[in-house]
């Protein structure tokens, strides 16, 4: 299996890798994972009345002999885990050595083979200002080529909605499980509105921040205009080394605001700047966030 | 204010051409964000330093077109016109006398006055004029009435403070004249005050303006000195120091008096209360010549009075020959006077006398007909010389005085009333000849004064009257001998006060004097006449005066009371006389040219431009 995202020895190492989700979620086939579903299982969760048209083979004799009211057992379910991978493809995601999207796509692709290969279901949708064409959930090892070509075939273009195109994608998922946002967040109208949508939904969020070296420490000084890559808009302004260092605390802030965010709502959150080796986020930094178990 | 060249304002045009090379040197360089919310934020927190900030990154350019306006500021020459409530032409007073010299913590007081004088002339209205008086030894007109005031700034700051004492009193009612009680001039005494009282002048019709200088108040100093040779025992000089102490506070003062490269000839220490002065007569013994120098060794603010100087020349013989018959009285009054030695003779013929005027520098003549005189030093006693310009005839009996020269130097202080003369020669003095003493009928004493030739004919025999019996016969010889042969008085001559004018003689005709002053420097003056007159002992100190062969020491001091007391006058001359419709003026403008100051602010700018663009380097 090759791919022009990963090597395959990269590839070998990802299929010892599952993804951890948080919360249980409702799977549509029977797999090795615990949902909120009740049912065929094997693993006891509770007991409730019967009601007529149950299944007479869950209901519990025993208690019956005690109580003399039918009781029926019920079972977790074991199901698979539906993991959304949302790639932020605004044209900032194109800044960065290497681009950000680029790397998001890598990333993304990662995460996905290592849902496909642990039979979860993988869905992909890009966005901008809006949401792209979604790659509908998937189950099956068969699934990753479509959802490589799905990857490399994203363009960075448009602006950056982070609130509207979340909510949105929030809304419109029929199912939920791990939703795994990657994006550089540089959104100036927010992105909290968009991650409640997904967190306060039936999403299990983990937020990847991408940033580029050149975001956290501008290489440039002096007389300058500035060109939002996204809006076209401009700014002149002279840096010198005090902006600059003014600069450097209100990105640390920044962070630190979406890093507090995240822990309030219990979403996870990983920062990776394009100097690290995307295989490292992948098998040492989500491994060490246990979000790959 | 006003500009004088307005044509010059077309320099701004180089704002733009400024402007253009900044906007092409600082081109703004286009760089790619993801973002920029997080720069606006940067922007909005700065934004209270931003002005500063942007102030400080244009400084280059501010600075740049600052140096544009002010060059062009200043080549269009404004001057800065304030009006004056008064206009009026101005006689300034400038004290140079030597206690301007005094030491202030801001200078001395000259300098004081010199920058008064420079705000009087900046004040001055345009088309106003000013003169310049200095008061010194004798005052003087620098500058006569004139509007340039380069011209009088010139004269301002070239004056000196002098070593002599003041005469205000004299370059007051000499800038009074000029003003002729006009109201339209006004008399600017710049001074320090340290002068007589000029309070009692009139000045009820002249606008009069006192500004003093001030500072400086410790003053000790030698008034008086004098050195005398004592006639017996030999090497023997008196000497007389009067030391004052015109300070607020006692002192305690070294005096040293020393010979030039000599052991100190005398020490004391003297204490004088404010106010005091002390006289100290003392001998001094052993062959002294040159300079005796006196000295106060103490810091005051008036260093020029501490030293005076004395100077002890050579002890010389003076040679008379007497011819003719002897006199007792004359002849015991010759040898009576220190240095002279007198030799008799009963007659000289025409031929011996070139060479008895080498060994002899007076020759008397009593009563014996002298031959033909034509250069030498000579006294007449009762004949006349064979010259048409003394013709002699007859005698007359009893001639009374009539009236005689009182302040020619043979006459000085010599008292005639009442002489008695039993007989005299009738003498009718001629053009070139000149009666001292007229008697009736006759000339008692008359005579010729040529450079070559000294004559003095005296047409009465002196056994004849009472004069020989007179205080008036021994003044009269010494004056005589003095005018023959002045540079015989060997302990005044050389001794002058500074400023004044000094007569020397030479022994030989000389045409060409060289004069070294205190400071060292030689000077050559071209001598006619002798005496010669030498007019420049400005300086406290010893001249040198070398003419031919002959060597002159010239000391100079200050010695006066009035100048050491550096202390101003209680009182100081000051009048403003009301006005009248007549001399009422209208304001005055005065302009102040502003060019230099914006040259200088150009060249801090610039200096500040070239330190920015070496920092920036």
């Amino acid at each position: 299996m090759q791919s022009t995202l990963f090597d395959a020895e990269f590839m070998r190492k990802l299929e010892t890798l599952r993804l951890l989700a948080r919360k249980v979620f409702r799977g549509q086939s029977q797999n090795d994972r615990t949902t909120l579903r009740r049912g065929m299982g094997l693993e006891f969760s509770d007991y409730r009345r019967y009601h007529a048209g149950d299944d007479f083979r869950y209901i519990d004799w025993n208690v019956y002999s005690r109580l003399d009211h039918l009781f029926l057992k019920i079972f977790t379910a074991e199901e698979d885990l539906t993991i959304h991978l949302l790639v932020d493809t605004s044209q900032s995601m194109q800044v960065g050595t290497p681009p950000k999207l680029d790397y998001a796509r890598r990333v993304a692709a990662a995460l996905g083979y290592i849902g496909l290969n642990g039979l979860d279901r993988v869905g992909a949708v890009s966005f901008a200002d809006e949401l792209g064409r979604p790659m509908p959930p998937q189950r099956g090892r068969q699934q990753i080529f479509a959802l490589f070509r799905y990857f490399e075939a994203l363009q960075g273009q448009g602006g950056t909605d982070l609130n509207r195109v979340l909510s949105n994608y929030a809304r419109q998922s029929s199912k939920g499980g791990l939703a795994i946002v990657l994006s550089d967040l540089l959104d100036a109208n927010g992105y909290a509105r968009g991650l409640d949508a997904l967190a306060y939904g039936r999403f299990d969020v983990l937020v990847i921040q991408l940033v580029d070296e050149t975001e956290i420490n501008p290489p440039f000084e002096g007389a300058l205009r500035l060109h939002d890559i996204e809006s076209a808009q401009q700014r002149r302004l002279t840096v010198n080394r005090r902006m600059l260092e003014l600069y450097r605390q209100k990105v640390a802030d920044y962070f630190t605001q979406i890093e507090t965010f995240c822990a309030k709502r219990n979403i996870e959150y990983l920062r990776a700047s394009t100097t690290i080796p995307f295989e490292d986020v992948i098998l040492r930094y989500l491994r060490r966030g246990f979000y790959l178990h | 204010m006003t500009w004088l060249n307005p044509a010059a304002f077309a320099f701004l045009a180089l704002i733009p051409v400024v402007l253009l090379l900044h906007a092409l040197r600082h081109r703004r360089r286009d760089v790619r964000v993801s973002t920029l919310f997080l720069w606006e934020s940067v922007l909005r927190e700065a934004h209270g330093s931003l002005g500063l900030q942007r102030l400080v990154q244009n400084l280059p350019l501010l600075l740049q077109l600052f140096l544009v306006c002010v060059f062009t500021a200043a080549l269009a020459n404004p001057v800065l016109t304030t009006t004056v409530a008064e206009n009026k032409d101005i006689v300034l007073v400038l004290d140079v006398s030597a206690s301007m010299q005094t030491r202030t913590p801001q200078g001395t007081r000259f300098a004081q006055a010199q920058q008064r004088a420079l705000e009087v002339l900046q004040m001055l209205p345009r088309g106003r004029q000013m003169a310049l008086i200095t008061a010194g030894r004798q005052p003087q007109v620098v500058l006569f009435f004139t509007a340039d005031k380069d011209v009088l700034r010139e004269a301002i700051v070239s004056q000196q403070p002098t070593d002599a004492p003041g005469n205000m009193r004299d370059a007051v009612l000499l800038a009074l004249s000029f003003t002729q009680g006009s109201g339209t001039h006004e008399v600017v005494i710049v001074g320090d005050g340290a002068y007589g009282p000029l309070f009692d002048l009139d000045v009820q019709h002249s606008s009069v303006r006192h500004i003093q200088v001030a500072g400086g108040e410790k003053n000790i100093g030698i008034t008086r000195m004098a050195l005398r040779k004592v006639l017996e025992p030999p090497d023997t000089y008196d000497i007389l120091i009067a030391v004052k102490n015109f300070s607020t506070q006692p002192v305690e003062v070294p005096l040293q008096v020393t010979a030039i490269l000599r052991q100190p000839l005398l020490e004391r220490r003297l204490q004088l209360q404010p106010g005091q002065e002390e006289v100290i007569v003392s001998t001094l013994t052993g062959p002294l010549k040159g300079i005796v120098q006196a000295e106060l060794a103490v810091e005051d603010d008036f260093p020029l009075d501490n030293r005076a100087y004395g100077v002890v020349a050579a002890p010389t013989q003076t040679w008379v020959l007497l011819v003719g018959e002897s006199n007792y009285f004359l002849e015991t009054l010759l040898t009576s006077f220190p240095g002279l030695l007198v030799n008799v003779a009963p007659q000289v013929a025409e031929e011996t006398l070139p060479r008895l005027l080498e060994a002899n520098q007076v020759i008397i003549f009593n009563g014996v007909q002298p031959p033909p005189l034509r250069r030498g030093n000579f006294l007449l006693l009762n004949t006349t010389p064979q010259d048409p310009r003394l013709p002699s005839q007859g005698t007359v009996t009893r001639p009374q005085v009539l009236d005689w020269q009182r302040q020619h130097p043979l006459l000085q202080f010599v008292e005639l009333t009442d002489l008695h003369v039993e007989e005299a020669l009738v003498v009718q003095p001629q053009a070139g000849a000149q009666s001292l003493v007229d008697g009736t009928g006759t000339s008692l004493i008359s005579v010729i004064d040529e450079p070559q030739l000294h004559l003095v004919t005296v047409a009465f025999d002196l056994m004849r009257s009472d004069l020989p019996l007179r205080v008036a016969f021994p003044v009269f010889m010494n004056n005589l001998l003095r005018w023959l042969k002045p540079q015989q008085d060997e302990t005044n001559a050389g001794y002058v006060q500074a400023g004044m004018a000094h007569a020397m003689f030479f022994d030989k005709p000389v045409t060409q004097a060289t004069v070294q002053d205190p400071q060292g420097k030689q000077r050559d003056y071209s001598v006619s006449g002798n005496p010669w007159v030498f007019t420049d002992a400005q300086r406290v100190g010893v001249y040198i005066v070398r003419a031919g062969e002959a060597k002159h020491y010239l000391v100079v001091n200050l010695l006066d009371e009035t100048e050491s007391d550096i202390n101003p006058a209680s009182k100081l001359l000051s009048f403003t006389p009301s006005a009248s419709p007549g001399t009422t003026q209208h304001a005055g403008i005065v302009e102040t040219p502003l060019w230099l100051y914006l040259l200088l602010g150009a060249v801090v700018v610039l200096l500040g431009e070239w330190y920015l663009w070496c920092r920036d380097f």
